[in-house]
């Protein structure tokens, strides 16, 4: 009886741990699983300007990663889309600079989604049939995702001169509106030829550029846009500084007077109180965008637009 | 009598189980051995031992493990859809994994492409594509930041199996190592 008691203890015991060791390698097999989904992986990344960009692009997603991708901007499209209806082109007090056919402007401040824009938002609907024109700065715009490559035309080290002939992708800046024939053209150009091709040179260009554009795309909007500001770091490499900069600027703005278009002062949204680029936009080398840059470009573009 | 047999059957469970797990374990050792054998240098690289079926190595972890290193600055994760803007001829329906991660503000040349393919013949091919792409942004870049060009000139695209890798970072032989030593 004894050795009966003895056996049943053993074989309890055997069984215990065999419960034990199967919940054990449940708990791996779950543990091995999370990991290989990818659940499990921290991929934190101790970069400032990748954090920066992080909370810049994703605006209304947990971040879960320091690494920015195009998943999380789809959302952040659909998240701030809340009209579908792209408002249409109108004036204010700026009217003076706008095209003369603005004709379509009287339901444009009941259209505007005008609570997104003042928290700093933007609808990418508002931009759906637009296009850009402009050097690296204006890449981010495809880099980030903010729109596909069909919407952009930008390559690096580009300048009002060399955008009227160098093909990019096959296709010039006015071949591609001319296909496109996009609703508005925003052109922003100017920052890599400070340094050597003269402001007035430069301004002349982008004037003959917007002729251009007016000319293959009639029903387009011609926004010139200011080029951005330096930050006090690069102002003092003496390369491109705020003087240069500001030239360049007050001539597009007489240049996009007389050609009856719009000048949209950019400069001084991204400027910190000290006139230099803001470091909340501003890239290292102090001259490129950040990713939260571009978002207050489109916010600055549409309100403006919108107003 | 039948408690005795379920309590030897039940021993041999536990006995097979841990045996189970011992096995895993030295197959495991056997794959990073493999990995350390493998070749070092920039030129595109044909290894038999390439870790292409171990499911546990994913071009997001070999990327982050890189980027952990070797930050990137204004770092942004790129979609498969948008790879051909990247890499002209590129056939995405031939990638089984990738990671393709780029400087998004246009201010650097660097770039980490990790891309696993269908086939090892895929990848061969996608080798010529990625060169072009080296090509492109060694154009772009060497009159317009000349500080950075360093990055392209020793810019790694790399061969093994399925892999192909493809690295534009401030140090690229590292950036290289840390790859290797995934396979």
């Amino acid at each position: 009886m004894a050795k009966k008691n003895k056996v049943d203890v053993i074989s309890l015991s055997i069984v215990i741990l065999n419960i034990l060791i199967v919940a054990v390698f449940i708990v791996l097999i779950l543990l091995i699983y999370l990991y290989m989904t990818g659940k499990l992986e921290d991929t934190n990344v101790s970069n400032m300007d990748q954090e920066t960009a992080v909370s810049a692009v994703i605006t209304t997603t947990p971040i879960t990663t320091a690494i920015p991708t195009e998943d999380a901007e789809i959302t952040l499209s659909v998240t701030s889309s809340e009209e579908t209806d792209a408002p249409d082109d109108t004036t204010d007090a700026e009217t003076t600079e706008a095209p003369a056919d603005t004709d379509e402007s009287e339901d444009t401040t009941e259209d505007a989604p005008l609570e997104a824009i003042e928290t700093n938002d933007y609808d990418p609907t508002f931009f759906a049939n637009d296009y850009f024109i402009g050097d690296s700065i204006y890449t981010g715009l495809v880099n980030y995702g903010y729109f596909p490559d069909r919407q952009v035309f930008a390559e690096i080290g580009l300048n009002p001169e060399s955008a009227r002939t160098k093909k990019v992708g096959g296709s010039t800046a006015v071949g591609k509106a001319k296909e496109l024939q996009p609703k508005r053209i925003f052109i922003m150009l100017g920052s890599n030829g400070l340094a050597y091709m003269g402001n007035t040179h430069m301004a002349e260009q982008l004037g003959m550029l917007v002729d251009e554009l007016k000319d293959a795309c009639p029903e387009s909007y011609v926004y010139v846009v200011s080029i951005p500001p330096v930050t006090k770091e690069h102002d003092a490499a003496g390369q491109e500084t705020m003087v240069m900069v500001n030239g360049y600027n007050r001539l597009l703005k007489t240049m996009a007077e007389d050609k009856g278009v719009v000048y949209l002062d950019l400069c001084s949204k991204l400027q910190d109180s000290s006139g230099y680029f803001s470091a909340d936009y501003a890239e290292a080398d102090g001259l490129h965008f950040l990713g939260s840059a571009y978002k207050t470009m489109l916010s600055f573009f549409q309100k403006t637009i919108q107003l | 009598m039948k408690k005795k047999v379920l309590c030897a059957a039940l021993l041999t469970a536990m006995i097979c189980s841990f045996a189970g797990c011992g096995g895993n374990s030295a197959s495991a050792t056997t794959t990073t051995a493999k990995a350390t054998a493998a070749p070092a240098g920039n030129d595109v690289v044909l290894d038999a031992d390439t870790g292409d079926n171990d499911t546990s190595v994913t071009a997001s972890g070999i990327a982050g493990k890189i980027l952990e290193e070797i930050p990137i600055a204004s770092a942004f994760e790129k979609k498969k859809e948008t790879l051909a803007d990247y890499f002209d001829d590129l056939d995405v329906d031939d990638i089984e994994d990738f990671n393709f991660t780029i400087c998004a503000s246009g201010a650097y040349p660097d770039e980490i492409g990790i891309f696993r393919f269908e086939s090892a013949e895929d990848a061969e091919e996608a080798v010529p594509v990625m060169k072009a792409r080296l090509q492109y942004q060694k154009d772009m870049y060497k009159d317009y930041t000349p500080d950075e060009y360093y990055k392209l000139e020793d810019a790694v695209i790399s061969q093994n199996g399925k892999w192909v890798w493809y690295l534009v970072t401030a140090n690229n032989s590292r950036a290289d190592e840390i790859v290797r030593s995934h396979f």
